[in-house]
């Protein structure tokens, strides 16, 4: 039996029931008037030859129904006869159907929350040029009871000078910082923003690219008294300028040390970065006076 | 199901042998759905009765299993009737059915005549 044929056949009746079922009627209408005419030539009166007619079809109902039969729509009534008692059931005993329901819920939700985790933790490789090569380095020190554990927790790494004799030690092909950077803007309004403060080289050695704008120049390393640069992302972007591609060039107007300072914007990150924080609105170059106090605290230690 | 001006000579047909009937009855040409009622219980000299009802689900499964096909047309006395024709599938299935067909009447008939022949 060809089957693909009968499946053809189903759907092109299922998709013209109407067509379908009204062919139908006409076909058995037109099989009646030619058994009434036939009557008719055999001499009955006209009403006769009628009744007879449709004595002998017999039953028109059956006739049709058995015909939809074929058709092979018992399925989609019975599906839906199924689903309305499925439905009175549920409504009847409450109780166990959210008892049911909440447990497919969970499990389902459970489920989900699992995978994207463990899909983003070890099935993804991460977003950055060779990430196979990208290790993070903490220190410790055991005197004071800080292992890597505690350091991480503490999000607390190490000083300057610490850095430099990593990045001279040429163990790395390249060594970047970052930390936490948040910092308020002022103007129009208030309001504190996440920041991820990275030292010259982040970009280049993770290889991740701004979509619109540049990255850091290497003399926009910063300095006291120059000019305040800012690299933000396709979330914060998409939020404060509403995805104005003319934003490449403004300045915010934050919180410096001495009081309100420019910074201007000069890259768009791509949508969805993330990097060991989650959620940072913008990047900021390292050793700002303001947001990396943490930082100028190691610097001052070391 | 009604049982009309049944007499002693007159049946119904074998359950299943309906569609190898309008098979049959299509091998010579396109018919109507009436015509083949009446070409069945003429062709059986009037022994074979056909439910008339039960034609439509039958023709609706052959179409279904794509053995025949139908075409809007008009009778001969000029009225608008569905004709069905065989296809080639339709045609495979008919010899299909014929030849089995033979092997149980020549069963049916081994095991009865015996028992004819002793009475």
């Amino acid at each position: 039996m060809d089957w693909f044929r009968l499946l053809r056949f189903r759907l092109s009746r299922l998709l013209n029931l109407r067509a379908a079922d009204e062919d139908l009627a006409e076909e058995i209408r037109s099989h009646i008037e030619i058994e009434t005419q036939e009557n008719i030539a055999r001499g009955m009166s006209p009403e006769e030859a009628r009744r007879v007619a449709r004595i002998k079809f017999g039953s028109l109902v059956t006739a049709r129904e058995q015909s939809r039969e074929a058709w092979g729509f018992r399925w989609l009534e019975e599906l839906g006869q199924g689903l309305r008692f499925a439905f009175r059931s549920f409504r009847r005993s409450p109780g166990s159907t959210s008892a049911a329901v909440l447990t497919l819920a969970l499990g389902l939700g459970v489920g989900t929350a699992v995978f994207s985790v463990v899909n983003a933790l070890l099935f993804k490789p991460l977003q950055y040029k060779d990430p196979d090569r990208l290790v993070m380095v903490w220190s410790v020190n055991h005197q004071e009871g800080v292992d890597v554990e505690l350091a991480r927790r503490l999000g607390r790494s190490m000083s300057t000078p610490e850095m430099e004799d990593w990045k001279e030690s040429g163990i790395f092909e390249s060594t970047v910082a970052f930390g936490a950077g948040n910092f308020t803007e002022i103007h129009p309004e208030p309001q504190s923003i996440s920041g991820l403060g990275v030292s010259p080289g982040f970009f280049e050695t993770t290889g991740i690219q701004p979509f619109l704008g540049r990255r850091f120049l290497p003399e926009e390393e910063p300095r006291r008294g120059r000019k305040n640069v800012l690299v933000i992302t396709y979330e914060y972007w998409k939020r404060r300028f509403r995805e104005d591609p003319g934003v490449i060039g403004r300045e915010l107007v934050v919180q410096g040390r001495k009081g309100p300072e420019p910074a201007e914007i000069i890259g768009v990150l791509p949508r969805g970065f993330s990097f060991y924080y989650r959620s940072k609105e913008v990047i900021t170059p390292l050793t700002w006076e303001a947001p990396n106090r943490r930082w100028k605290v190691a610097q001052n230690a070391g | 199901m009604t049982r009309r001006q049944s007499g002693p000579n007159r049946t119904d047909i074998l359950q299943g042998t309906l569609d190898m009937l309008i098979l049959r009855t299509l091998l010579f040409g396109p018919v109507h759905g009436h015509g083949i009622a009446t070409s069945i219980e003429k062709t059986s000299d009037d022994v074979l009765q056909v439910d008339h009802g039960s034609l439509y689900p039958a023709l609706q499964r052959l179409q279904a299993m794509g053995w025949i096909k139908a075409k809007w047309g008009l009778s001969e006395n000029n009225r608008k009737a569905k004709y069905y024709s065989l296809t080639a599938a339709g045609k495979k299935q008919l010899s299909v059915e014929s030849s089995r067909w033979e092997r149980l009447t020549e069963a049916m008939a081994r095991i009865m005549r015996p028992a004819k022949d002793e009475t």
